[in-house]
């Protein structure tokens, strides 16, 4: 969703007006979605009678205008080459919604947990750099002391959402895992410690074995590990991690939680990762409809089902990434082509499912990345970018290419494959389709590749 | 050594008379009892002036006496060198603080290392090496804060070896039960954990450490032999009074732990030492007096073992009357520790176990009974009881052959004394180590190197035919039963459709043929290789023994089920010998077994059902010991036609005369024997291995690998079929079906299509493929067209093999087809000859155009290259060009 900012006059124009909803497959569009949603819900009844038809189809050509005006200050200005020439990502769109609605007064705990995810899902996708997301949480966690600021605690009815603001593990899902598992499967952790070779797995043994923390233990659900130890684990971790090399920021990460009911706790990443999971989900004859709803769902915070289905899914999808990681590196699939690195996915394999996806994929890259550079005695593995491509429609013969930045330019999380894809297809004729949200994601036909890939190697170099 | 304060500049002085100098003082400050004042005498002797090195040399020399002397005077080549060189010293000069100080850890820390490695240092002084900080304190103020505690063993702390050993007149068990040797003890051990180094440098027990910590376990092996050559008097203690030593030793071992894995005390309450490699190894049968309380190592065969029952291990009690709680009493091995009076209300009892802080812990008995093999001649073998505690529970398991290294104990029994009418005592031995004789590999201890050499193996384009020639490799001919054998190995891959009832994976073989067909041999190869493999022969094997039985539990006195032979052979083969042999009731007990791969029971108030996930390999002779071919083979073998079909492959081995191959097999089993003699020297084994080689040209793998190969297939390759060739195996089933109606040998049922698929599936896992191809779909009709034909009577065969002659000529080499129709036509010659001349020929001319003709039938046209072949050759035939004629010299 292009949601830059919305002035007043703008505000003004777009008044009883059908608008066109443009919506990214992500789910900080989706949060921001809701949160406009529940914006014009709350706001002007009259137009209620409207959006009860249909949820998204909105027609408008304001938004259509702002594109075209932006296409042609483009052609007028020669130096947006530069802006062109790396894609960013600016702050989260469900972020600046709530504080539209802040300032209209309209903020509820309900748009400001909505917000939260849209945030979280930014750092999950690495679409932000962190100290980005720093600020972000930092304005967030202003909102969450103003919303959830009581007297006294016990006043506060369980029925209601309350939000708090803590340090988390970076650990993927690990509420709703075991521990074990969720270390082998968040990219950090699982890079530091290679959990994907025989020592590996030992090293890690021993770094739980030196926290204390028994294997059986580490190895069953978190939710039923010793409560001794699962209040402490965030400590224990912190305390014992300097010594495998771990640092701060790659176990903790400034997130919020919301308590609602009895249920179990829910984290931000958590319910990000599970909605993102839902909304590529691939069941046999869901369209994209189905899935933008059912990850809807999700968020809804009273629906606790479509949140556990969409946990086990995001577990699914994890444990694809982490084999199919492995694969890449047994085989030695990810090669250097000179100014990149790149790998493909083969065709056939059950998990071809998953990756058919850009956010899947995209983290599927990103671990892949990390995973190669760690086992890499190549040093300038790290100031590699690298090019994966994913098997995407058999009968067709399309593949889906994504192409992530290297490593040593993390801060600045720019990506500039999107410009290069391009004068690469054009360069070529290749058949390409770059109709993804993200332009540095885009499909083409199998049997381009070869060509495609030569002029993207001499264009890069 | 180490024992200057950090500001003594002797040992910083860095000129380059350093080594030798640390070298003279070494003696003079091992010993604890010196003081320091002649140092620091000459440090400021060094302080003030750059003192000639031989005056420095000369001064250290003099403060020396007592029993070090003479180690000054032992010849030292560096010292004359260093000498001219030790003048320089300006640059050394102003070296830092900090600099110094580094310098000086870096001695003492060379110094600890020579020390330790000619063995010079004395042991008694551990405390001072448990950290390279600790040792900057002086030792005066360590022995001054010691004697401040006013401990009474503060004299004994001190002890050294000579004193250790000296044991003051009391017993070993009383001497290192006592709180001062126990101190010194535990000292000293821990000192061996943290530093002893093998012959490679490696830290030995922290890596061991390390390991146990990974695995989250509490057992830490320790070499007996290890410990002997570094800590000899513990070494002497420890057989002679295990039980307190092995208290101290694991009160050590824990704390060493938990210095390197503070937190371990969470995941492991106790850390147990286990002494492994005991030098002396006592039979069963020889355990006498003599070792009672004795640490022994023993070896047998676990023929029972109880199930894991709660040892109390610290108790309380509650007092009944006052509810105080009572405790804790730490229970001994042998008798039952009671509280005499309650201290709070001063009742005598009764008290109850209070459950809720009662300490138990696992408890195991085991019986081990002499190896047969080590059993005296003419004796029966005898058994002894053990007891297993904590984490070696369940260890090993009824029939693994085993070490044990424990304590001989000695206990009461009642029971004994009625019988023997004097004081007699039952024995037992309290496990303290256990190794099994085969730790049969698994998937989960292979490491990664294993599993790179596996993958590789898997991308040699040969390796279906170098697994194939693998099998059983002392055993000359019989491929079709090597393929069998191998696929059988490798196995299927079970299907559950819906959840309803499985498919069976595995694959039944039965080889049916003339006596000394190596049959048995093969059953015994699979035996070694297979990763979970039973025996039995028909003879031995009965409905129950097969299955399983219903028993009274010999100490429970309760109806318990036993496993039988294909229970125990759960998820892996097994193998029935003499199969023929059994009774019909008894073979059609397993008829569910092998299909339905459950087995059923409902005896003495148990119904169940268990799982026999195993494939059958089952080994028979034809009715009246020989096959004959001119029967079919139901006719030929003693078995009914359900259980024949339940078999996948049907393998018969007939022991047919040609002359040509019996002269080959004679040669490769002398060969064989010649090779594989116990006493024949690496030359002879290699001189003969070219021997047996000349067979074919395809590299065999090695046995280990193999294994290893089977296992991870088994565990990690689950083969798919994916656009099978439907048709053809259709088309395959419906002309077998007709044949086997018009010919009336075994029936062909639906089972052979499964069969057929579950052999592609093991090919395709042989390869370690995803998905089943077109070449295994091949390879699974091929052989099973093989032992279809085989089993025909002698008059079909040949037709038959004509009728299936493309699908039979699978990836057989041209030049393997070619021979056997060469030979076919040379067999044909001799008995031509042998009619028509009446006595054998030397020679057999064929004509070279007969061969080409029925070469043309075959799609064959080129026959120089099979002329020239080495298995043209091998066969002793011989082409002759000239006349067109092919000559067999027989």
């Amino acid at each position: 969703m292009i949601v830059k900012d919305f002035r007043k006059e703008f505000y003004d124009q777009i008044q009883h007006q059908r608008v066109l909803l443009l919506v990214a497959f992500d789910v900080d569009a989706l949060c921001a979605c809701k949160i406009l949603q529940s914006e014009d819900e709350s706001g002007n009844d009259s137009d209620s009678s409207d959006r009860s038809v249909k949820r998204k189809r909105f027609d408008d050509e304001a938004i259509e205008k702002r594109r075209e005006r932006r296409l042609w200050e483009e052609n007028r200005n020669k130096v947006l080459f530069d802006y062109n020439q790396f894609s960013s990502f600016g702050s989260s769109a469900a972020l600046l919604l709530f504080e539209l609605a802040w300032k209209m007064s309209k903020d509820s705990n309900d748009l400001l947990w909505l917000a939260i995810n849209g945030v979280t899902d930014q750092l999950l996708h690495y679409k932000t750099p962190r100290e980005k997301y720093i600020e972000d949480v930092m304005a967030l966690q202003s909102h969450v002391s103003r919303h959830n600021h009581r007297d006294d605690a016990d006043v506060i009815s369980v029925n209601c959402l309350k939000i708090m603001y803590d340090d988390e593990m970076n650990l993927n899902l690990y509420r709703h895992w075991s521990l074990f598992d969720s270390i082998c499967h968040s990219i950090n952790m699982a890079c530091k410690f290679k959990v994907w070779t025989l020592k590996g797995q030992k090293r890690l043994n021993e770094f739980l074995a030196e926290m204390g923390l028994p294997l059986t233990q580490c190895k069953q659900k978190f939710s039923s590990m010793d409560s001794s130890l699962k209040g402490n684990i965030k400590n224990i971790i912190k305390e014992h991690m300097a010594k495998y090399g771990l640092e701060d920021k790659d176990v903790i990460v400034p997130s919020f939680f919301a308590q609602y009911g009895f249920r179990n706790k829910l984290c931000a990443m958590d319910i990000s990762l599970a909605c993102a999971s839902i909304l590529e989900s691939f069941d046999n004859g869901k369209t994209g409809t189905d899935s933008f709803l059912l990850a809807l769902d999700v968020l809804d915070r009273s629906n606790v089902n479509a949140k556990e289905k969409g946990i086990e899914m995001a577990k699914n999808q994890l444990q694809a990434i982490i084999k199919q990681v492995q694969t890449f590196l047994d085989m030695h699939q990810v090669i250097s082509a000179g100014p990149f690195l790149y790998a493909f996915i083969q065709e056939g394999i059950p998990d071809v499912k998953f990756f058919a996806h850009p956010q899947c994929l995209m983290r599927l890259a990103r671990f892949t990345l990390e995973a190669h550079c760690s086992v890499s005695r190549n040093k300038r593995a790290q100031t590699l970018p690298l090019v994966l491509g994913a098997p995407l429609d058999r009968e067709q013969g399309t593949l889906l290419v994504i192409g992530i930045p290297p490593l040593s330019l993390d801060e600045e999380r720019r990506n500039f494959f999107g410009k290069a894809f391009e004068q690469a297809a054009t360069s070529t004729n290749a058949r390409t389709l770059h109709d993804k949200f993200d332009t540095f994601i885009m499909e083409m036909k199998t049997d381009d590749r070869s060509k495609f890939f030569d002029a993207l190697i001499s264009l890069l170099q | 050594m180490a024992d200057e304060t950090p500001s003594d500049p002797f040992s910083t002085a860095t000129s380059p008379s350093r080594p030798r100098s640390q070298r003279s003082r070494d003696p003079v400050t091992s010993s604890p009892g010196r003081d320091l004042p002649p140092f620091e005498d000459e440090s400021e002797l060094l302080g003030e002036g750059q003192v000639e090195e031989e005056v420095e040399e000369e001064e250290d020399g003099e403060e020396l006496f007592g029993d070090n002397m003479e180690r000054d005077y032992r010849p030292i080549p560096e010292l004359d060198v260093y000498t001219h060189e030790g003048l320089d010293d300006e640059e050394y000069s102003d070296i830092s603080e900090g600099q110094r100080q580094a310098a000086e850890r870096d001695i003492r820390r060379r110094e600890r290392e020579e020390g330790l490695l000619a063995g010079r240092m004395r042991r008694g002084l551990i405390y001072d090496e448990s950290s390279e900080e600790e040792e900057e304190q002086p030792r005066k103020r360590r022995a001054a804060e010691r004697a401040a505690e006013g401990d009474a063993e503060d004299e004994e702390m001190i002890e050294s070896i000579e004193n250790l050993e000296d044991m003051k007149g009391h017993s070993v068990r009383e001497w290192v039960a006592m709180l001062g040797p126990k101190t010194e003890i535990k000292n000293r051990f821990k000192n061996f954990l943290r530093t002893f180094v093998d012959s490679k440098g490696h830290n030995v027990y922290r890596e061991k450490i390390r390991q146990m910590v990974e695995g989250n376990k509490e057992s830490l092996v320790v070499d007996y032999n290890m410990l002997a050559s570094v800590e000899q008097v513990l070494a002497y203690f420890l057989p002679e009074a295990p039980t307190e030593m092995l208290q101290n030793l694991d009160e050590a071992a824990k704390e060493v732990v938990l210095s390197m894995y503070p937190n371990y005390e969470r995941i492991a309450k106790e850390i147990h030492v286990r002494i492994a490699e005991l030098p002396l190894i006592e039979e069963l049968r020889s355990l006498r007096q003599l070792h009672l309380n004795q640490l022994i190592r023993t070896s047998g065969v676990v023929t029972s073992c109880t199930g894991v029952l709660p040892q109390l291990s610290v108790i309380k009690y509650d007092c009944n009357k006052c509810n105080y709680v009572l405790g804790p009493f730490y229970q001994s091995q042998n008798q039952e520790v009671k509280p005499g009076n309650c201290p709070e209300c001063q009742s005598s009892g009764p008290f109850q176990i209070n459950m809720e802080q009662t300490l138990y812990k696992n408890y195991q008995r085991i019986t081990i009974q002499e190896s047969p093999g080590k059993v005296p001649a003419g004796r029966l073998p005898r058994s002894k009881d053990a007891i297993l505690l904590d984490d070696l529970v369940d260890t090993c398991k009824p029939g693994d052959e085993i070490e044990l290294t424990g304590v001989y104990h000695n206990n009461y029994d009642g029971s004994l004394n009625t019988a023997n009418g004097f004081p007699v005592f039952a024995t037992v031995i309290q496990a303290n180590f256990i190794t099994k004789k085969d730790d049969k590999v698994a998937v989960s201890n292979m490491t990664d190197e294993d599993i790179k050499a596996i993958v590789q193996l898997s991308k040699d384009e040969r390796i279906g035919e170098r697994i194939f020639v693998s099998m059983a490799p002392s055993i000359y001919g019989h491929e079709d039963i090597k393929r069998g054998i191998a696929l059988a190995l490798f196995g299927g891959e079970p299907k559950n459709p819906g959840g309803k009832h499985k498919v069976r994976g595995d694959l039944n073989i039965l080889i049916c043929g003339d006596p000394g067909t190596a049959k048995s041999q093969f059953l015994k190869y699979v035996e070694k290789t297979a990763p979970r493999v039973v025996f039995t022969t028909g003879q031995g094997a009965s409905a129950v023994g097969l299955t399983a039985y219903v028993q009274r539990h010999p100490v429970s006195r309760e109806w318990t089920l036993e496993a039988g032979a294909l229970v125990l052979a759960d998820k892996g083969i097994c193998l029935i010998d003499e199969f023929d042999k059994m009774n019909d009731a008894d073979r059609t007990s397993i008829h569910e077994a092998m299909e339905q791969q459950t087995i059923s029971i409902s005896k003495a108030g148990i119904v169940t059902s268990l799982q026999a996930r195993c494939a059958v390999i089952a080994a028979a002779n034809p009715i009246g010991g020989r096959y004959d071919p001119s029967l079919t083979f139901s006719e030929n073998v003693d078995l009914t036609e359900p259980i024949l079909s339940r078999f996948d492959i049907l393998c018969v081995v007939r022991d047919t005369v040609d002359p040509v191959v019996d002269e080959q097999m004679a040669r490769f089993v002398t060969g064989s024997h010649m090779k594989h003699h116990p006493n024949a020297t690496p030359e002879e084994a290699n001189e003969n291995l070219n021997l047996l080689n000349t067979q074919s040209s395809i590299e065999p793998i090695p046995q280990d690998l193999l294994k290893k190969y089977i296992i991870y297939c088994r565990d990690k390759v689950h083969p798919k079929l994916h656009q099978m060739d439907q048709d053809k195996v259709a088309k395959m089933y419906a002309d077998l079906r007709r044949e086997s109606m018009a010919t009336g040998s075994i029936p062909i049922t639906v089972r052979h299509i499964e069969s057929m698929i579950r052999m592609a599936e093991a090919h395709g896992r042989m390869h370690l493929r995803d998905y089943v191809n077109e070449d295994d779909v091949n390879m699974a009709i091929r052989i099973m067209l093989e032992s279809f034909i085989s089993t025909q009577k002698f008059s079909v065969m040949r037709t038959m093999r004509k009728t299936f002659g493309r699908y039979l000529a699978f990836r057989k080499d041209n030049n393997e087809l070619l021979l056997f129709i060469l030979k076919q036509l040379a067999q044909d010659q001799m008995t031509f000859q042998r009619n028509r001349y009446g006595t054998d020929q030397e020679v057999i001319e064929i004509s070279e155009k007969d061969l080409a003709d029925k070469a043309r039938q075959i799609n064959i046209t080129n026959l120089t290259a099979f002329y020239d072949s080495d298995i043209f050759k091998a066969n002793r035939f011989a082409h002759e060009s000239k006349r067109k004629v092919i000559i067999q010299t027989v």
